[in-house]
Parts: C-alpha cells; sequence; structure tokens
C-alpha cells in the first residue's frame, strides 16, 4: 500500500516535470509566440501582422508576464481545478477539448495494442518453436519488411489495396469499426514486428535453458513446457517492449490521424505547436504523459508478478 | 500459485484493453451516425483542405469557412470575377466626405432565424468581429457606426481610408444575426442570411453539415444539404473522391490531376486563384542591394518551366503582383523570361565574375552565396525552391533551400539573418490594388519583408490615397506597377492555382477567383 | 573483418576483449551463413557509402525538369525523381547520410542509455528513482516537440538531426537496461562478486553489462532502420533535413506524392532502407546468439 501512495506521488511529480518541460521548450522554440497566435487564429500565415494587433493578443493572453509567472498561473488553475486553460485556436476550454479528442486516441492506440500484443506474441512463440525452419525464415522476413516501412506508406497502401481496389473500408472517417481497420493495422505493424522479435528472442533463450532442457527431458509434453514455464520468463521482457511501444504508438498516431483524417490527439498535439497553442500543447502532454505512465505502471506491477525475484517496496 | 496467476493477468491486460476499445468505439459512433446514414438524394460531401477547427464567424479561418466555403453568411460588399466591387447585402454606398461612408441596405434580407436583417444588426455585427478579431478592426479603421434608419447604416473611419468597402467583402465581415450568441453572450453558431442555413457540428468528428435556407432573398438553392469534412492530406482526398466518400474536393496533389481527371465520372478543373508565389529579397544584404543581380535572378528563373513541372499547370507565370483579368492590372507586364545571357550580362556589370572557374561568381573575394527558405504548409513551395536553386546556379548564384517551420522563419526574417524567402501571398484580401501595394512596397509596410523604400512608390500611393475616381487611382497604382517591376525587390514568380475536382453529377458550380481559397455558390446541384 | 558492433563495444570495454574469448567469436561468425551474408552485404553498402561520389553517375542534386518522374531506363538505371534527379546517385550518396545518421543515433543512444540504466538499476534507492524519473519523462514524453525545438533552435542540418533523435531514444535503452541490471543483480554470481569484494565498477564492466547486453544489441539493430523511418517521419511532419540532402527517410518521404503516377521514386529509396534493416537485424540476431552468456555454461542456476 505504501509502495503505492509512494508511485502514484512519483507519477505526479513526473508529469508535472513534463508539464514544466514542455512550457520551457515552447518558449524556447523560435518564433514569436504572439505573432503565430495571431497568424493562426485570424490573419493567415503568410500574411503581416502589425505591431498593434501583436501588442493586442499579448495582452489578451497575458503574453508578456514573466515565463515563471505565466507557468505559475497555469498550475494554481490546474491545482485549483479550474481547469488547465482556454484554447487561443479553438477558443474552448482545453479540457472540454481533450475530452472530445482522447478517445479517438485511446481507442486508435488499444485496437492498435491489442493487434500487436496478441498477433505478435503468438507469431514470436511460434516462430521461436520452429526456429530456422521454412516458416520461422517467413515470418522473419516478413516481419522485417513490416518493421522497415514507415507507417504513412503502410497505410497509403493499406487504403489502395482496402478501400480502393477492395472497395471494404472506407478511406477516412471516424466513428464505426469500419474506420478503426486500417488505423489500426498500419499503427500496429511496428509494434507487432516489435513485439514478435522480442517474444521469439526470449523464447529461444528460454528454451535454451537447463531446467527446460531437464523438463523436456524428463519427458514432459513440449505444450505444457511452454505454458508452465518457458511462457512465464520469456514474457518478462516481452512485458518491457510492450511498455516501450505504449509511447511508439502514442507518437505513431501523429501520422496515422492526419492521413485518415481521424479526430484524435496526435494531431491536435501537432497542430497546437505549430500554431503555439501552448494551453493545448501542455493539455496534450498532460494527457499522453499520464497515458504513458498508466500503463507503465500497470506492466510495473505485472513485472513483479511474472519475475518474483523483483520486489518493490 | 504463481504459474495460475501469469496468464491470468495477461488475459485480464488484453480485457482491459479491449473493454476501453470498446467503449470508446460505442461512444464515438452516436455523433456521426446521423449525417452518415441518411445522406438524402441532393446532398454533397465536400472534402475541406483544411481541418476544420472553428466555426467562428469572426476568427480568419473560421470566417472563410463560413462564409465562402458553407455559403452560411454573406457580406455586405461582393466582387465580380474582375475585382471590382458589386452589391451585396447593401445594394450601394457612397464616400459622404473625407472620412464618412454611407451604407444603403437591402430590405428583403431574413437572417436563418426568421428575423429580418437591419442596419441595427449590421451595426451589432460589425462591432463583434471589429473586438474580436484585430486584424479586421486594423483594415476597417472604424472610428464609429450611427444607424440612420432601418436600411440605412453610417460609418465614420478614424482616417481617411478608401478600402472600406473593399474590407468589407472580406469574409470575417460577414454579417450574423444576434442570435448567433447565447444569453451569454457567447457565440454559439453561426446565423447568417446566406443560401445555407447551419445544422449541426460534430466538434469531435469536426464534419459540418448545412441544409438549404428555402428563404434566401437570392431565389432558388441547388442543394437540400451539404457536409463539409476537414481532409488535411491531399493524398486522402483524392483516394476519398475517387472512392466515392467526396462529392466535391480541392487542390489533390498537382501531379495527380491529370490522372485523376481521366478517371470516369470525375473531373479536374484549374483556375488561378489571388494569391502569388513570391520571393522576398533581402535588401539589407549587400549582393541584393544592386538592382542589377535582383534583375539578373530574375531573369535567371524559368517561370513557364516551374509552373510546367513543379505545379503541373496548377498556376501560371507571373508578371506583377496582380492577376492579368484584375480590373486595375498592369496589362503591359509581361511575365521575365528566361534569359541566361542577359543574366550574365547584368552580373559582370555589377562586377560578379566566376574568377575561379568554380561555377559560381564573386567579386572581391566574395562568392555569390544565398540562402533561400520556405515552408512545407503548401506543397508547391518545396520543390519549386529547388528547382529555383538549380536554376540560379546555372547562372552563377550558388543558393542552399531551406524548409523550416513558420516560426523559425520569423525568428530568422526578424533578425535579419535570410537573403531569400518564397512564400505565397494572397494578393486580394481586400479587392483593392492600395491594400497590397501599401503593404508590400511602401516604406515600413508590414508586409515589406525586403525593406524597400522608393520616395517615388510612396507618393504614387499617397496620391492615389486621395483620389476618389477609380480610373485615376488604378492610373497611378499601375505606374507603382511599373516600378517595382523594373526594380524587382519582391521576384515575383507565378500566379497560385486552384484544382477543383468534383464527380460529374454536380452540376452548376462557377468557380469565383476572388474567393480566398474557393467559393460554394448557390447555384450548384446534382443531378444523378 | 569483423562485426561492428562488437568491435565497437570492445572498444569501450563492454565486452570480454577477443584474447578472452574472441577468438571462438570469430569463429562462429564464420560458422554462421547469414551472418557472413550480412557481414559481406554491409562491406558493400559501407564501400557504397565511401565511394558514393565515385560511382554514381550523376550528381545527385543535378536538376532536369524536363526528364521528371522517369522510370527506370538505360539512361537513368532507376528513373529520376519529381524534379528530375537521378534516383540512382541519390541513393548512393544518400546511403553515406543515412547510414552515419543511422550510426551516430544508435551509439549515442546506447552508450546514454547503459550508463544511465545500469547506474538506476545497480544504485537502486534515490539514484534509481531519480534516474527512473528522467527515463520515464524522456520515454513518454512526444518527441515531435523536441524535435521541433532542437531543429528550430539549432537549425536543420544534419548532426542536429542527430541530437534531436538521440534525445528521444536513449530513454528506451536505459529502461531496458535497468530491468535486466534489476534481474542480474540478485543473481548468485553477482552476489558473490559483491561479497568478495570487488568494486562497483568492475562488477558492472565485468558481470553485468555483458550479462545484461544482448536485448540491447537486438533493440539497437531495429533501431538502425528504425532511425531511417523517423526521419521519413519528421519530414512527413515538415521538419527534418535541408531540402536538397539525399537522405533515404526523406527521400521516401518526398516520393509519397507521387505513389500513384511514379512508385519507383518511393520503391527504390523503401528497398534500400529494408536492406539495411534485414542486415542488421541479421547480424544483431546473430550477435545475441554467441554472446548470449546463458548459452556459454549457465551461470543462472
Amino acid at each position: 500500500m505504501r509502495y503505492f501512495l509512494k508511485r502514484l506521488g512519483f507519477m505526479a511529480l513526473t508529469v508535472f516535470a513534463a508539464c514544466a518541460l514542455t512550457f520551457f521548450l515552447m518558449n524556447v522554440i523560435p518564433g514569436g509566440t504572439a505573432e503565430l497566435i495571431l497568424k493562426h487564429t485570424f490573419v493567415g500565415l503568410e500574411e503581416s501582422a502589425t505591431e498593434e494587433q501583436l501588442n493586442q493578443i499579448s495582452s489578451r493572453y497575458n503574453l508578456d508576464d514573466p515565463l515563471y509567472l505565466q507557468f505559475f498561473r497555469w498550475v494554481k488553475a490546474a491545482i485549483a481545478g479550474e481547469g488547465i486553460g482556454t484554447s487561443y485556436v479553438f477558443r474552448k476550454p482545453v479540457l472540454y477539448l481533450l475530452a472530445l479528442r482522447l478517445p479517438a486516441t485511446i481507442q486508435l492506440a488499444g485496437a492498435s495494442m491489442a493487434i500487436a500484443v496478441l498477433a505478435g506474441v503468438s507469431l514470436g512463440i511460434y516462430s521461436a518453436l520452429r526456429e530456422n525452419r521454412i516458416s520461422d525464415h517467413i515470418l522473419r522476413v516478413a516481419t522485417l519488411f513490416g518493421v522497415s516501412m514507415p507507417c504513412f506508406w503502410v497505410a497509403l497502401l493499406l487504403i489502395l489495396v482496402f478501400s480502393l481496389k477492395l472497395k471494404l473500408v472506407p478511406v477516412a472517417g471516424y466513428g464505426s469499426l469500419e474506420n478503426l481497420f486500417l488505423p489500426a493495422v498500419a499503427l500496429s505493424l511496428h509494434s507487432m514486428a516489435a513485439v514478435m522479435r522480442v517474444t521469439r528472442t526470449s523464447m529461444l533463450e528460454t528454451l535454451g535453458q537447463e531446467y527446460i532442457r531437464f523438463a523436456k527431458a524428463k519427458g514432459l509434453p513440449l505444450r505444457k513446457i511452454i505454458s508452465r514455464h518457458a511462457l512465464k520468463n520469456a514474457m518478462l521482457p516481452v512485458v518491457t517492449v510492450i511498455g516501450f511501444q505504449m509511447g511508439n504508438l502514442l507518437g505513431g498516431t501523429i501520422e496515422i490521424e492526419k492521413i485518415f483524417a481521424w479526430p484524435g490527439i496526435g494531431s491536435l498535439l501537432v497542430d497546437s505547436i505549430s500554431a503555439r497553442d501552448l494551453p493545448v500543447v501542455q493539455g496534450c502532454v498532460l494527457a499522453i504523459v499520464s497515458m504513458f505512465l498508466f500503463v507503465n505502471f500497470l506492466i510495473d506491477m505485472l513485472y513483479t508478478r511474472l519475475d518474483p525475484r523483483i520486489r518493490y517496496g | 500459485m504463481k504459474e495460475k496467476n501469469t496468464p491470468l493477468c495477461i488475459f485480464l491486460i488484453t480485457l482491459l484493453v479491449c473493454a476501453s476499445l470498446l467503449s470508446s468505439g460505442c461512444t464515438g459512433t452516436e455523433g456521426s451516425e446521423v449525417t452518415e446514414e441518411n445522406p438524402g438524394s441532393n446532398t454533397l460531401v465536400l472534402g475541406e483542405m483544411w481541418e476544420i477547427d472553428s466555426i467562428n464567424a469572426a476568427d480568419g479561418d473560421g470566417g472563410t469557412l463560413i462564409c465562402e466555403k458553407a455559403a452560411i453568411t454573406e457580406t455586405l460588399v461582393g466582387a465580380k470575377p474582375d475585382f471590382s466591387l458589386k452589391p451585396g447585402l447593401a445594394t450601394s454606398w457612397e464616400q459622404l466626405d473625407e472620412n464618412i461612408w454611407e451604407f444603403k441596405l437591402r430590405n428583403d434580407v431574413f437572417f436563418h432565424d426568421g428575423s429580418k436583417m437591419t442596419a441595427e444588426e449590421v451595426k451589432d455585427s460589425l462591432e463583434n468581429v471589429i473586438a474580436e478579431n484585430p486584424r479586421v478592426d486594423s483594415m476597417l479603421k472604424i472610428a464609429s457606426m450611427e444607424v440612420v434608419d432601418d436600411y440605412t447604416l453610417r460609418i465614420e473611419t478614424s482616417e481617411l481610408n478608401p478600402i472600406l468597402p473593399g474590407v468589407l467583402h472580406y469574409p470575417d465581415t460577414a454579417v450574423i444575426s444576434p442570435s448567433s450568441f447565447n444569453e451569454a453572450g457567447e457565440y454559439v453558431k453561426p446565423v447568417g442570411t446566406g443560401p445555407y442555413k447551419f445544422e449541426s457540428f460534430d466538434e469531435q468528428t469536426r464534419v459540418l453539415t448545412v441544409v438549404k435556407n428555402e428563404n434566401w432573398w437570392g431565389g432558388e438553392v441547388g442543394l437540400d444539404r451539404m457536409v463539409l469534412k476537414g481532409m488535411p492530406d491531399p493524398n486522402t482526398r483524392a483516394m476519398a473522391i475517387e472512392n466515392g466518400e467526396l462529392d466535391f474536393t480541392v487542390d489533390v496533389l498537382y501531379s495527380e490531376t491529370d490522372r485523376i481527371n481521366k478517371l470516369e465520372g470525375i473531373n479536374v478543373e484549374k483556375y488561378k486563384t489571388p494569391r502569388v508565389y513570391k520571393i522576398d529579397v533581402n535588401l539589407g544584404n549587400e549582393p541584393l542591394e544592386d538592382v542589377r543581380v535582383r534583375q539578373a535572378m530574375s531573369c535567371a528563373i524559368d517561370r513557364y518551366e516551374i509552373t510546367e513541372h513543379i505545379l503541373y499547370k496548377v498556376g501560371e507565370p507571373a508578371a506583377g503582383p496582380f492577376l492579368p483579368s484584375m480590373v486595375w492590372a498592369n496589362k503591359d507586364l509581361q511575365p521575365y523570361t528566361r534569359d541566361l545571357e542577359k543574366a550574365d550580362e547584368l552580373l559582370t556589370e555589377a562586377g560578379w565574375v566566376d574568377t575561379d572557374g568554380d561555377g559560381i561568381r564573386d567579386k572581391d573575394g566574395k562568392t555569390l552565396r544565398l540562402n533561400l527558405l520556405t515552408y512545407s504548409a503548401r506543397p508547391g513551395l518545396p520543390p519549386m525552391a529547388q528547382a529555383m536553386a538549380a536554376q540560379l546556379k546555372e547562372a552563377g548564384i550558388d543558393v542552399e533551400t531551406e524548409v523550416l517551420e513558420m516560426g523559425a522563419i520569423y525568428d530568422r526574417r526578424e533578425k535579419g539573418n535570410w537573403d531569400l524567402y518564397l512564400a505565397a501571398y494572397n494578393i486580394a484580401m481586400v479587392p483593392d490594388p492600395e491594400y497590397v501595394l501599401s503593404n508590400w512596397y511602401m516604406t515600413g509596410g508590414p508586409d515589406n519583408g525586403p525593406g524597400y523604400s522608393n520616395p517615388e512608390v510612396d507618393s504614387l500611393i499617397m496620391d492615389a490615397r486621395k483620389l476618389t475616381d477609380l480610373e485615376e487611382r488604378y492610373q497611378k497604382f499601375n505606374e507603382v506597377e511599373a516600378i517595382v517591376y523594373e526594380e524587382q525587390p519582391m521576384i515575383i514568380v507565378a500566379y497560385y492555382g486552384c484544382a477543383i475536382v468534383k464527380k460529374d453529377y454536380v452540376k452548376g458550380y462557377v468557380f469565383d477567383p476572388t474567393a480566398h481559397d474557393y467559393r460554394i455558390n448557390a447555384d450548384m446541384y446534382i443531378e444523378k | 573483418m569483423d562485426n561492428v558492433f562488437a568491435d565497437r563495444f570492445r572498444r569501450e570495454d563492454f565486452l570480454p576483449q577477443p584474447g578472452e574469448y574472441g577468438g571462438d567469436f570469430v569463429k562462429r561468425v564464420f560458422q554462421r551463413k547469414d551472418m557472413l551474408f550480412a557481414l559481406a552485404a554491409l562491406v558493400l553498402f559501407a564501400g557504397v557509402a565511401l565511394f558514393a561520389p565515385l560511382l554514381s553517375p550523376y550528381d545527385p542534386n543535378a536538376i532536369d525538369l524536363k526528364n521528371k518522374n522517369l522510370g527506370p531506363s538505360e539512361g537513368h538505371l532507376l528513373g529520376t525523381d519529381y524534379l528530375g534527379r537521378d534516383l540512382l546517385s541519390r541513393i548512393l550518396i544518400g546511403a553515406r547520410i543515412s547510414l552515419s545518421i543511422a550510426f551516430g543515433v544508435v551509439l549515442i543512444s546506447l552508450f546514454v542509455g547503459i550508463a544511465a540504466g545500469c547506474a538506476a538499476g545497480y544504485y537502486g534507492g534515490l539514484v534509481d528513482e531519480s534516474v527512473s524519473r528522467v527515463i520515464d519523462i524522456f520515454l513518454s514524453f512526444p518527441g515531435v516537440i523536441f524535435a521541433l525545438t532542437i531543429v528550430g533552435v539549432l537549425g536543420s542540418g544534419v548532426f542536429n538531426l542527430m541530437l534531436a533523435l538521440s534525445i528521444v531514444q536513449w530513454a528506451r535503452y536505459a529502461r531496458l537496461m535497468r530491468g535486466q541490471v534489476l534481474t542480474l543483480k540478485k543473481q548468485e554470481f553477482v552476489l558473490s562478486a559483491v561479497t568478495s569484494g570487488a568494486g562497483d565498477f568492475h562488477i558492472i564492466r565485468r558481470h553485468i553489462v555483458p550479462n545484461a547486453i544482448a536485448p540491447l544489441l537486438v533493440l539497437a539493430t531495429i533501431d538502425l532502420g528504425h532511425v531511417i523511418l523517423s526521419i521519413a517521419t519528421l519530414s512527413f511532419l515538415g521538419i527534418g533535413l535541408p531540402a536538397d540532402i539525399p537522405e533515404w527517410g526523406a527521400m521516401l518521404s518526398a516520393g509519397k506524392e507521387f505513389m500513384r503516377t511514379a512508385p519507383h521514386q518511393t520503391i527504390f529509396p523503401g528497398l534500400a532502407i529494408t536492406f539495411v534493416v534485414v542486415i542488421f537485424s541479421i547480424l544483431g540476431d546473430g550477435i545475441r546468439d554467441i554472446l548470449d552468456p546463458h548459452h556459454e555454461g549457465g551461470e543462472m542456476y
């Protein structure tokens, strides 16, 4: 219990540090903030802005205050539960925007992760059991290809095949399971390959160990050896990799969301960065970092379960 | 115990993921069901080229969308294809004295909420956009407004502002009803006077739906319903219209326009829009200060090759800042044609010769090396920059292209750490020549990136400001155009194009060259 | 001829010196056909990268708009790109740039990651907590923000891009290393080394790193290809290298606009990337198989 509390405290600290880091970085990126806000909201990217207009924007959003004061104000409002700011571009509370966009990203990342784990682990085990046989080679070569194509390229190819040639699913849109299929598959490919690779590697490692050889020699059926002994030990690195991949997936959603016009948080983040919509960037980072930490928290819990040699507390 | 728990744990995690997936999937479906399932026979699905972020009529992008693309609102002043002004919601206007204007309004216009549009609502609407949008405020320069009677509005400007009627063509100034706001005064939805009424905006999927306004003052409206979807990726727009998910879209990849045009049932039309690709030349840098170097550069650039091979003819070579079709354009100017001999002559005259035989000219031990900044938000820019760098190199000028993020460009320009900047500028934000010429070429003008200063140009523009006779005004502006054509403080490369992609069954579309990207006209209809 | 990876680590004292168990190592490499093939291919690629200016038939940046988007032909073996530049020359010159970025990023991240991971896992306590928090932040933080900041502040260029990508990557290695060290720390051979009074650095160098490194190397090999793909992604988002640097990932991203009218512009750079990924994956697998201390006699149980 104490461990949990401590862990939660650290998570809060990490989130805070990430927010502070964002705030700092966003103010380091060159380009006058007021100018970019003005151009993104009112004027158009290429048009001019007068000094007067800039001053008006600066005073509207208190951009001339010292940075620490701006950040302090933001933190104070967040802790007091007054929300985490209002978007410059959308003129809506950031929390409201996140509530709109987050489900789409969770849905996309969740589906991709499910595909990646289910397919990756089973293919990995299969491949390990058939080490150096033809099916193993085919699978490995296939994953190599999967891993060596960029997400956006795969996505475009998938659209070409499944939407234009086979007419099975729509090109873009959001809402139904049909719409989810292509983006989820395109996004999961890299993670699937990574999970498969690690599963295979660690499975082989485990299978090579003496207690497994011993169990084999004892005449235990292979299925039992795998499910009882090998899988458990082999899962340790796999679980770690799943944790890594969560970050990758959240990063990968950006391009996928752009291509499929998917209303998620990744494209919101990128657009907000280029518009210097600081409150929204802060909100997105807050959400992404918290999501990531939460998943990793779960994974660490799983870790202790899988390997009793590691103990926290 | 441990052995039993492991698979269970994995199973639980998977279950959790699936559950979150399903739950979010369920909530996701509800919103868009309405628009997806019953499209109706006469519904147009439009693939908009930008993300639909805002439906606020006073925002830059939101205003353009609501007024020009969704046709919900209308402006007081309209514009003909040659960019001369025509009546809109205002029937006529008159400059009473230097700073006072009187606008007569139509007396047969109703808002979508059923109320009548009078001078009172127009005043409120303008006051709203002035308060909300600093840019419109600074263009209108309105000091006060007075309602003379129900259909007469008198506007007093704080200084002489001959472009006022032109600014009132700007989509952000479109008239909205007071019922666009809730009781707390917050903007809720656009209630306008246009051919289409706002129906819904799904904030999650960002799909905007509008329906036919049965009582439009302008007559019969062609479509029952229009669904606007933001699709920022040009590849996606192309594939979506190919797959039958869209009926109308714009700006697919330029390289694909010909391929798509050949497809059964889809046609592509290429138009010029009021926007130019131009290079700002940093006159603060020593080699570029010399007018001969700038002329030589303009001679070295092959505008025809660029529009042909980079823009795939979505765009045309340009001479001056105005489209030849604009009523005030100086029609005598012709685009610089490529002439390497002349470029060589000019550069040699300016003292730039290749003495060390490396292909790059030099002078007093300094090589002619320049950087060219541009950005990637408009797909034609980066390849155009590279092509021009190659063409300039043939004339002995070494140009390094840098594709940067907008913020980095502002920063570099502010610090003066740049030589050339390629961008696509709007030339009819306001349908009046003064706006562009004074912004670009007047000493200290807000868009005068090069730092150009020519007293003759300044005085011509100042003189024109005082003239009310349009012919005389345009004469002055033609002179300005001729001067800057000669001096090339900005190298104007090409007119921006727009590719309209639509299904063959979409009829009645008329391209409006005065629109910012494209305008949906009320006569459009579907005939299957 | 030897394996770059193993070589590199040996130099940094992470792996046992060849004298100790490396003669065996070389012999094993030669026993594996796939590794031999991969090594040969790697040498070929390295050669191409080194001698690219001599090999390439055209200037990679020579623009010829009239001959744009040409398919493979005798004049241009792999065709031309959207500006009429010779694709073969660009891919050859690009080998040098892409490979050096990939190696640079992976080596920087591996080095930083191992150091941070060892410190966290081995010392535990406050060190672990603080390093882990930093790792968490870097892992969960959207890399785009870093990339934009670095490219924005320092300007776009090969080295800055390397820096931007390393900042995102190192944390993955650190986390993996930490996990490995946590497991190893509790094991007998480490515990006995501790009781025998060996110094921390000695234990880390001799016992922990060699035993923990196999999964990191596997990750590193995957990453070599990934880095080139990350560049493609950054180009997709409009951040990346100056436009005229022929880099595979950037070529792939620029070519996607022509994937239906002139698909060879993405296929060839894509194949080049795939080829490199395959080579490094085979090598990575091979290294794991050979170096895996568990196979050596299993001090584990």
